[in-house]
């Protein structure tokens, strides 16, 4: 997609912004009872919202769901950065730990942080790889969902999702 | 390993070549590699490896990690030292949700400060 196609497209969907991070933070922060954001429910969910509401219309859900997914990626990033400060002292005296829990509670957090650094360097190589894995693994969208959205083939998502894991696997090593 | 954009583009390209290959078309492949991709051998010979597998490499990816996820059950037991605490047992409603409970005095914990 060139820059301003998707300047466009952020165009439309800015009303739909503001709702879609708060019901993905909201769901982020129930008391703990669900720390596995579930994307693509709330993605669904809210597309037939603001299709109810008109903010969105019937034929716009290919695009939404590519737009949706970026709005995931920027909530999950956000809290997994939150969450590593208060691991790291957020502003208090840090203790002298013993034991292996905090390295183990922090573990998730940096593997997302790496994973979205990664991607924005794979963007620069392949922009439909990085699209791919923003709608799969930070979407949670099936390889059907990213096929019709991206106007490609299964397979094609397949190989895609495929390489990138690869190439990020080798990157983050 | 550090990869650049363009060595992502680099092996992006090379991959499409090697995936569809069976083992040993792979290997011949690898041992013909170009000079100029002399640098990302290791790294295709790696992910070529782990292609198609879903417990390591590839496989890492598959979802995304839980945030701000419990401690496994297990992962500290009693008598475990955390910072100037001793866990002394386990507690139902426990924080566990937080770590951020480590730093806070009115937190409830079942533990003692030494």
């Amino acid at each position: 997609m060139q820059d301003g196609d998707e300047t466009a497209r952020d165009a439309l969907f800015a009303a739909t912004y503001g709702e879609l991070r708060r019901l993905a933070r909201s769901r982020l922060r129930d008391g703990g009872r669900n720390t596995l954001l579930d994307t693509t429910s709330l993605v669904h969910e809210s597309y037939l919202r603001f299709v109810k509401v008109r903010q969105l219309r019937v034929d716009d859900r290919r695009a939404f769901f590519g737009y949706a997914s970026r709005v995931m990626r920027s909530v999950i990033v956000d809290s997994a950065r939150e969450r590593l400060a208060e691991c790291r002292g957020g502003g208090v005296r840090p203790l002298t730990l013993t034991t292996k829990l905090v390295e183990n509670l922090v573990d998730d957090e940096e593997t997302i942080l790496k994973v979205h650094e990664a991607l924005d360097v794979l963007a620069q190589a392949d922009a439909r790889l990085a699209q791919v894995v923003e709608m799969r693994y930070f979407g949670g969208y099936t390889e059907r969902e990213i096929a019709e959205a991206l106007e490609i083939t299964d397979r094609t998502v397949q190989r895609d999702w495929e390489k990138a894991r690869l190439i990020l696997g080798a990157a983050l090593k | 390993m550090v990869l650049s954009a363009a060595q992502m583009a680099a092996m992006s390209r090379l991959l499409d070549e090697a995936l569809p290959l069976d083992a040993a078309g792979r290997r011949r492949w690898l041992e013909h590699l170009p000079p100029e991709h002399a640098a990302l051998a290791d790294v295709l010979h790696a992910a070529l490896m782990q292609s198609g597998s879903e417990t390591s490499g590839a496989g890492q990816f598959a979802t995304l990690p839980k945030i701000g996820s419990a401690p496994e059950a297990g992962a500290v037991s009693t008598s475990d030292e955390i910072g100037p605490y001793r866990l002394l047992g386990s507690s139902a409603a426990a924080a566990w949700a937080r770590c951020g409970w480590l730093n806070a005095p009115t937190a409830r914990t079942s533990a003692r400060s030494r």
